[in-house]
This record gives structure tokens, C-alpha cells and sequence, in this order.
């Protein structure tokens, strides 16, 4: 495909120099560069938390930078708060759409447009957004028609025609595609192609490389914070990318493999859920550590919530050790020993403002009541000993759970489920928001509840987590189950092609 | 709740809830002493317990709501009231005392459970409580056309009016019925469910806890107490009537805010739900005696929420920060 020179003054139109950021203890951008010209796609990947999201909240004024520079059209600029960055001309279409879904299209086009007066007209406003609208494509749309009747791509083309009503020159795409299906993402794909051609400057966050070939004509990798030179998607091939993004290993990180696993407790026969197409067939053994690898929206959490009955099943069976497990409730799945740990801890995993014990008994009441009467000291004792397990300071066994750091926090909603005997434990992005060293911690205690017997899944968007820890690696990819494979029988490049690019990797 | 059994450092910020609760009590009683003298005599003390029971009794049951998470019951004077009603219709249709007892109680399980039921299903439970106690209201007043019910006979005055020790029947169901209440709370599987629910209904539903059939039940009981008020009532002064419990909502939910209870459910007490409708009667009584309006009264009330709502925000962050 044809593709447009990167601009032809010296300097490009946005430019990064030597940016930082910490949180705490943790750097998430260390002297990090990066750039984008006049009319060019910058393509930005890197495994989770490696930096990509703190650049973007940077430019979009919502962080302050530690140290380093940012130059937009050859001058230095410094944003106090979003609203600056907006006047520059930088603008984000946001993974969690930022649209009023009451109001009209035309009014969420120039939703907190401060040039326009609040009292205008619906039908001039309508006439006002037209334009705007037909540069991302959505002419077929009535621009007074609610926002929230239209579908997750309409209403992401709707937020680029907010950001091109204000004239923004630099767009920032955060994972556009990430919940798209294909006909879709080929809407989003074609209005980045005629933002370029405009002469806007586009940077494109995606954790699908076939993305980055097909839009971007260079590409920056971002590793522990750090960022790779840009390079141009001409000359590169998908194993060059990809080592680009896992670089050296992570030494220590991980524990020892499993010795021998044991009889098979988990059959997941034909399962199929709302994104999960075609039918999952899957085993697992005690003592094994089963990893589900997948994007967003692959599939491989869908399976796990499916199993634990968090998630309806379309169709097939799953049981545990020759147990059937109905598909009808969380409480169902827990009476046939499963546990399940989900991706975001505070939404249903811990109870903030409750004490790091009555979380921790939270899934075993029944072992720790009598007649219906609590029992305190069977209680305490559960807890120290999930306590010792997972390595929790027992002085803040008393403490709310909400006052504990991140990695504890994680600790507590993987270890709640090994206070009563447990055949399968299920744990979506076990070491989400959690610091390096939490997470070996994490990962040898998976190991160690492994070894005493319990059959291990987990789902993660993290090849570097799948493979360091995982027996047995499963690739997911938009919804199919693509192959299930031994550890020593695959490596990094050929997870990363199957869970981004199923097609070539066959 | 900070349940001692599980805390291992005591300290002063763990305690600062229960102590602001005991405080606002305290400096009540200081402020009524010095302005006026007749709040703290016998008799004066004896009143504000008597009217403090019949608060406390319906603020005690419903804290179980707040805890859950389903915020307050807006029905439970109206529930109240239908049940002062009723019963004293039951005494002089000459029914004898246990089965108009049992009756009316048996109608507000009912009216609560459908409550809970409907709460449980999805629905918003202030609206669907003020909606409830609308239709009860109206009920009542199409049945009785505004008009006082009477007993018509002394067979249930006992209920209403004796003092066993010296010390009403009012009095002692309400003492029985908070220790009955702090014990399910803190010490009893059904009481942690009720906690966690309350902390976060959807990790309760994902650690296999049954969210619903705790919201079912914390409905029915807030109604069975706001009958059991309605019957002492009825049974002390020998009638029923529609207005007999107005305030009473607002009351209960005052006392169960001034006891600290988190309005977005997961943490209270019934103890401390107690002290607050103490400290809430000893707050009506002291203006009555200073001569203030309904208004007034209502006003002050409406002060104390706000006060002891915004205190324990502060008290709480506080807490998680450390």
C-alpha cells in the first residue's frame, strides 16, 4: 500500500524527549522518547504496563511528567490539565468512550465545546455537525438520534468527529479496536487513513500487530518504560516486532515447572458463550498450571467466567472430577470446588472497607460456622494459615482490605479461595496492577496451591506471565480457541503470532 | 462494625466511631442539663426511654437494611401504623390477643418480604418502600375513612402498659431486641453474610453468598419491628390511627445515621443504632421542653443527620488511609 512520506520539515510536529514518570516505587516511563510528524500513523505497542498508557495520559495533559520535554510544532509546551493539552491540539479517543449516551449525536460532537454558547438550536446544531460526521464516515446517521443507540464503533467514529470539531492535530487512538468486530474495525481503520491524509499527526496504541503493519508507517516499542528508536513498518517483519517487544527475560521471576502432574479433574466439553464461537474443548490435571492466552476480547477470560458461573453458557458441559457443574451461579461452580478470581479485584473480588479476615473466610463460611454460629477461632486459624501461604503480613489481618497495597490486595483475592479443600482454581490476569515483586511471590504461590493437588487456570494478556509459569499454553484469538499446546513445545514468537495472527502463524 | 474478634491492634482510630456515637449522647445530656433542668429528673429520663424504645425497636430492625446495602425502609411508619390499625380492629372484632397478635404480625412479614422480594429483584429500594408505604397509607384510609380504630376492650392493655422490675414492656423489647440484634450481627453466619452483602453485592454473589435471600429477610424483619411498635402502641393507648407513627421514618433513620451506620451498607451496629435512637428521643424530648415547633424539631433532627453523616465520612476516610 502507498504510503506517505513522514512530513518533510526537520523536526516532527510532536516530539517526546527524555520523558519520566514514577508511581511510588514503580517507573512507569523511564527517559522515554518518542515522536510523530505531519501526516504519519506512529504505531506505540508494548506488553502491558510498559509505559504506552502513562505516555498517553501524559500528552493528554492528565499527568504531569517528572522530568523531560515535550515539543509540539517546534516550541516546548507544558500541560497543567487536559483542558491545555485539548487547545494545543491533542486529543485522545478514549478506550472508555467519554460520549453522554442521552444526548444527541450532534450534541456529543461538541460536548464541552467552550466556543460554542450552551443555548444553540437542534437543528442548526445538527447542520453544524454534519460535516464532522461525514469525515468519519457515519453519513447514514441522523445526527439528533440519541447516542446510546448506536453501536461501540459508531460511537468511537462519533468521539473522532468530536476531537476533528475542535481541530485537533495530533489524535491519539488508545486500543480503538480492542472491542471491535472485524467489519467494524475496517470503519475505524479507513478514518485513521483519511486523518493522514489531512496532515494530522495520528498515534496508534494496539496490541494487534497485523494493526501496525496495515496502518502505521513507523512503529515505537515500549519495554519497562523504556522506548525502542521508531522504526519504519517497511523494512520490519512480524518475529522483529515481536522480539522487540519481549526482550530479555525476566530471571527469577518465575518458579520451578511442575514435576508430574496428576489425574485430570477439569473437562470443559464444547463450550461456547456469547463471544467464545466456536466450541472449547479442554482438560486439566491436578498439579497443572493451565495458561489461556488471548487479547482482550479473545475469548480466554469468557471461558474461565463461563466455567465459574459468572457468565451464561451457550452450550457444551463442564465437570469436575466427574461432577457436573451447573451452569447456573457462582455459588453452584464453589459447591463443585471451584474458585474463581477475577480481572478487576474491586469490583467483585474483595470487600474494601471489611477486614483482611472476613474476606479471606468470605468463600469457606460453611467451614467456619457452626449451627449457624460464627466460630472465631476457626476463623483466625483459616486466615493465618492462608496468611502463611501467600506471605501476608498477619498484623494487618485485622486492618480493612482496602488500606492493604495492590500486590496484597491480590493475594487476598487469589488466596480467599484455598481456605476450604478446592478442586480447580480459576484466576483471570492474576498479577493485574500488582509490582514485580509481588507478583514472583504470586507466582510461586500459584505453584505451591498446584503441587497440593488443585488444578490451575489462568487467563492473561501477558505472553512473558503464560509462558514462565504455565504447563500447558492455550492461544486464544477473536473468539476461537486456535491450539493447546505444551510449554516446550512453543516459545514466544509462536504464541505472540497465534494470539495476534492466527492466519500466518498455521 | 470493627468486631473485636478480629481486630488485632485496638487503637483510637478503629474506636473513633462508637466514641463520636457515646460523645453526641454525652454532650446531649450536658447541654440539656445546663439549659434546662427539668431534662435529667427520673420521670423526665423515664419518658425519653419509653419513646425512645418505640424508635429504637424500628431503627434497630431496619439496620439490617442499611447494612445490606439497601439503604432505609420509607414504609415503616406507614407499616407501623396499618399495624396499630389492624391489631386494634382484630381486639374488637373479639378475637383473642395471641391471634390478633399473630395475624398482624403475619401481614407485615408479608408486606416486608414483598418488599424484599422486590428489592431484591433489581429494584430501587427507596422507591419501591415509598411506593409500598403509599399504598398502605391509602389502603388505611380507605378501610378506616381517617377515622380512629378502637380496641373496644382492655384485654391487651397489659401489653402496652405493664412494667415488669419497674420497667416498661416497651423498654425491655427494645433492650432484648438490640442485644437479640448485636448478637445475629456479629456473631452469626447469617449476620457476616448481611455485612459482606452490604460491603459489595457482587463480590458477596462471586464468593457464593446469596445476596437476594439476605435482602428478602432484612425486609421482612425491618417490618415485623415496625408492626411490633404498631401493636405496643395500639395495645398502650387501646386504638389504632393512620397519623400515630408520622416522624417515625425520619426518626429511625436518624437514629441508625447518628449511629454510624455506612449509608452505602457493610458496616453498623445495632448497639450503636440503640445509642443513637436514645440519643434522638433525648433530642425531641429536650425541645419539647424548650417549647420548639414541629418545624423546629424537624429541623434539628434533619441538622443531626447531616452532622453525624459528614463526621463519620471524614472518621471512616480517615480510617482506610492509614
Amino acid at each position: 500500500m502507498a504510503r506517505l512520506s513522514a512530513g518533510t520539515s526537520s523536526e516532527p510536529y510532536l516530539r517526546v524527549d527524555a520523558l519520566s514518570k514514577a508511581f511510588g516505587s514503580i517507573q512507569a516511563l523511564d527517559r522515554a522518547d518518542f515522536e510523530v510528524g505531519h501526516g504519519e500513523v506512529m504505531a506505540l505497542v508494548g506488553e502491558n504496563g510498559a509505559g504506552k498508557s502513562t505516555l498517553v495520559k501524559i500528552l493528554a495533559g492528565m499527568y504531569p511528567p517528572d522530568s523531560g520535554r515535550i515539543r509540539l510544532g517546534g516550541s516546548d509546551v507544558q500541560f497543567g490539565g487536559s483542558t491545555q493539552s485539548e487547545h494545543a491540539g491533542i486529543a485522545v479517543v478514549q478506550q472508555e468512550l467519554s460520549l453522554v449516551p442521552s444526548l444527541s449525536i450532534a450534541d456529543n460532537v461538541f460536548l464541552g465545546d467552550t466556543r460554542r454558547g450552551w443555548r444553540t438550536r437542534p437543528g442548526a446544531l445538527a447542520r453544524a455537525a454534519a460535516p464532522y460526521l461525514e469525515q468519519v464516515g457515519l453519513t447514514e446517521l441522523d445526527p439528533r438520534v440519541p447516542v446510546e443507540h448506536l453501536s461501540v464503533a459508531e460511537r468511537q467514529l462519533i468521539e473522532v468527529a468530536r476531537l476533528l470539531a475542535r481541530d485537533a492535530r495530533v489524535v491519539i487512538f488508545d486500543e480503538p479496536t480492542a472491542a471491535l468486530a472485524d467489519r467494524e474495525i475496517q470503519r475505524v481503520k479507513t478514518v485513521v487513513r483519511s486523518l493522514r491524509e489531512q496532515r494530522r499527526s495520528i498515534i496508534y496504541v494496539t496490541h494487534r500487530l497485523d494493526e501496525v503493519f496495515d496502518l502505521a508507517d513507523r512503529v515505537t516499542v515500549f519495554r519497562d518504560g523504556r522506548s525502542s528508536a521508531p522504526t519504519a513498518t517497511g523494512g520490519l517483519t512480524l518475529d522483529q516486532l515481536i522480539s522487540m517487544m519481549l526482550g530479555g527475560t525476566l530471571e527469577g521471576l518465575f518458579p520451578e515447572r511442575a514435576t508430574a502432574p496428576g489425574t485430570t479433574v477439569l473437562h470443559i466439553q464444547n463450550l461456547m458463550t456469547d463471544n467464545v464461537t466456536e466450541p472449547v474443548n479442554l482438560e486439566v490435571r491436578r498439579g497443572e498450571i493451565v495458561g489461556l492466552a488471548g487479547q482482550l476480547g479473545s475469548g480466554a477470560s469468557d471461558v474461565l467466567r463461563a466455567v465459574a458461573g459468572h457468565q451464561p453458557r451457550v452450550s457444551g458441559t463442564v465437570a469436575v472430577s466427574g461432577r457436573t457443574v451447573p451452569p447456573t451461579s457462582p455459588a453452584a461452580a464453589i459447591r463443585c470446588g471451584i474458585g474463581y478470581s477475577s480481572s478487576d479485584r474491586k469490583r467483585d473480588g474483595l470487600f474494601l472497607q471489611r477486614s483482611v479476615v472476613e474476606n479471606l473466610t468470605s468463600p469457606s463460611l460453611d467451614h467456619v460456622t457452626t449451627a449457624g454460629w460464627l466460630r472465631p477461632r476457626a476463623e483466625r486459624s483459616m486466615s493465618d494459615r492462608i496468611a502463611e501461604t501467600f506471605t501476608i503480613d498477619r498484623l494487618r489481618l485485622g486492618s480493612v482490605a482496602g488500606a492493604l497495597s495492590g500486590g496484597n490486595q491480590q493475594k487476598i483475592a487469589v488466596g480467599k479461595w484455598t481456605g476450604h479443600p478446592l478442586e480447580v482454581l480459576l484466576i483471570d490476569e492474576p498479577t493485574r496492577g500488582v509490582d514485580v515483586g509481588a507478583r514472583a511471590e504470586i507466582y510461586r504461590h500459584l505453584r505451591t496451591i498446584a503441587e497440593q493437588g488443585t488444578a490451575i487456570v489462568i487467563a492473561t494478556s501477558d505472553s512473558q506471565e503464560i509462558l514462565g509459569l504455565a504447563d500447558t499454553v492455550v492461544a486464544y484469538f477473536k473468539g476461537t480457541q486456535v491450539s493447546v499446546r505444551r510449554r516446550t513445545d512453543t516459545d514466544s514468537l509462536l504464541l505472540t503470532r497465534e494470539i495476534t495472527h492466527p492466519q500466518e502463524a498455521a | 462494625m470493627s468486631s473485636a474478634d478480629t481486630s488485632v491492634a485496638w487503637s483510637w482510630r478503629q474506636a473513633s466511631v462508637p466514641l463520636a456515637v457515646v460523645g453526641a449522647v454525652a454532650g446531649l445530656a450536658l447541654v440539656g442539663w445546663l439549659t434546662t433542668p427539668e431534662f435529667v429528673t427520673y420521670r423526665n429520663v423515664q419518658s425519653i426511654v419509653r419513646s425512645a424504645a418505640l424508635i429504637g425497636i424500628i431503627a434497630v430492625t431496619m439496620t439490617g437494611i442499611t447494612m445490606a446495602g439497601s439503604f432505609f425502609s420509607l414504609s415503616v411508619s406507614q407499616t407501623a401504623a396499618m399495624a396499630a390499625i389492624g391489631f386494634a380492629a382484630f381486639m374488637s372484632w373479639g378475637w383473642p390477643v395471641w391471634l390478633s397478635v399473630l395475624v398482624t404480625f403475619g401481614i407485615a412479614a408479608a408486606v416486608g418480604a414483598v418488599q424484599g422480594g422486590a428489592v431484591a429483584l433489581g429494584g430501587n429500594p427507596i422507591v419501591v418502600t415509598l411506593a409500598v408505604g403509599a399504598v398502605l397509607f391509602g389502603t388505611g384510609a380507605w378501610l378506616t375513612d381517617n377515622k380512629t380504630v378502637r380496641t373496644g376492650t382492655d384485654a391487651a392493655d397489659w401489653i402496652g402498659t405493664s412494667r415488669p422490675l419497674g420497667i416498661p414492656t416497651q423498654t425491655w423489647t427494645f433492650i432484648l431486641i438490640t442485644v437479640l440484634a448485636a448478637t445475629v450481627l456479629a456473631r452469626t453466619r447469617f449476620g457476616r453474610e448481611l455485612t459482606l452483602v452490604g460491603a459489595n453485592r457482587l463480590a458477596a454473589a462471586a464468593s457464593g453468598l446469596r445476596p437476594g435471600k439476605i435482602t428478602l429477610y432484612v425486609f421482612t424483619v425491618s417490618s415485623l419491628g415496625a408492626a411490633l411498635a404498631g401493636i405496643f402502641t395500639a395495645a398502650q393507648f387501646g386504638q389504632g390511627r393512620l397519623d400515630q407513627f408520622d416522624g417515625a421514618d425520619i426518626d429511625s433513620i436518624a437514629a441508625i445515621l447518628v449511629g454510624g451506620a455506612a449509608i452505602q451498607g457493610g458496616e453498623g451496629s445495632a448497639l450503636r443504632t440503640a445509642v443513637g435512637a436514645v440519643f434522638i428521643a433525648g433530642l425531641q424530648n429536650l425541645m419539647v421542653l424548650r417549647g420548639f415547633s414541629f418545624g423546629v424539631r424537624i429541623l434539628f433532627v434533619g441538622l443531626a443527620i447531616l452532622v453525624s453523616v459528614s463526621a463519620f465520612t471524614v472518621l471512616r476516610n480517615r480510617r482506610q488511609m492509614t
